[in-house]
């Protein structure tokens, strides 16, 4: 429905755009430059108000993480059998959005984790037009905890389940990751 | 003196609606909007991680500088 929002605004501002070109030498009084000013200014705005969200959407979901060759693998291990992985367990029981499953737990809570997402995006692109991608893909430095915590750290199952109590502070202070005993984040074929 | 001069210069300066806003000024305002429209509906269409790369910022950045064009031509030109 956004899409064609998008699509059918885009077409309408271009007509919009060029039927006022043509009208600009007779922009003489107040109204009529306050009416220019909406059209061409405030209608763009909120129009690219719009596109920015959309594209915030659009690329948090796996369809578009898994375009590059690299990532396929990844995005195949999501529906494994296997009840180990952790990726597959989270997505095939839908606990986490099945739409935007990588970037769920991918990204940091708050702001600076979308910030940090983004520029490690832009990164990957880098790299993968750019340079040599490597044979065997890495996180960017170590798994955060606190990216788990953000479901899992209030939830009585895991707050009084499976032993965790007894090493709860650590795994809150980061001293621990859950990938030290959850040691299959996805089932790849070697 | 000066700075009195200064002011009353700049006062008729930024005097909203004192003239007709220059048209080729205008013209380039627009020319900016569709070419960041145009980049922005390829990003849509596509979907490919180097064209969002390359239109996003492109395409928000043209938007933006025409809007910046139109206000200050529609309202500050003397």
């Amino acid at each position: 429905m956004i899409y064609w929002v998008l699509v059918v605004g885009a077409g309408a501002l271009v007509v919009l755009l060029l039927v006022l070109r043509r009208m600009m030498k007779s922009l003489a009084t107040r109204p009529e430059r306050i009416l220019a000013f909406l059209a061409m200014a405030v209608f763009p705005a909120l129009w690219l108000a719009g596109m920015m969200s959309y594209a915030d959407h659009e690329f948090k979901k796996v369809s578009f993480c898994i375009q590059c060759h690299e990532m396929g693998e990844h995005g195949e291990s999501l529906t494994s059998d296997n009840d180990e992985s952790l990726a597959a367990v989270h997505f095939r029981n839908s606990r986490v959005d099945r739409e935007t499953a990588c970037y769920q737990c991918h990204t940091r809570p708050g702001l600076s984790g979308l910030v940090e997402a983004k520029m490690k995006g832009l990164h990957d692109v880098y790299v993968y037009y750019l340079c040599e991608s490597p044979e065997e893909l890495e996180l960017h430095g170590e798994y955060d905890t606190s990216i788990c915590l953000k479901c899992h750290g209030e939830a009585e199952s895991f707050l009084e389940g499976w032993g965790h109590q007894a090493i709860l502070e650590e795994l809150q202070s980061g001293e621990m990751s859950c990938l030290e005993c959850h040691d299959v984040a996805h089932e790849l074929d070697d | 003196m000066w700075h009195m001069n200064w002011m009353t210069n700049m006062k008729s300066m930024w005097k909203p609606f004192a003239n007709k806003p220059p048209v080729h000024i205008m013209r380039c305002g627009v020319l900016a909007q569709v070419l960041g429209i145009l980049a922005m509906s390829v990003m849509l269409f596509t979907k490919i991680p180097l064209v969002t790369v390359i239109c996003l910022p492109a395409g928000a950045a043209l938007i933006l500088l025409g809007c910046l064009i139109w206000a200050w031509a529609v309202f500050w030109t003397s």
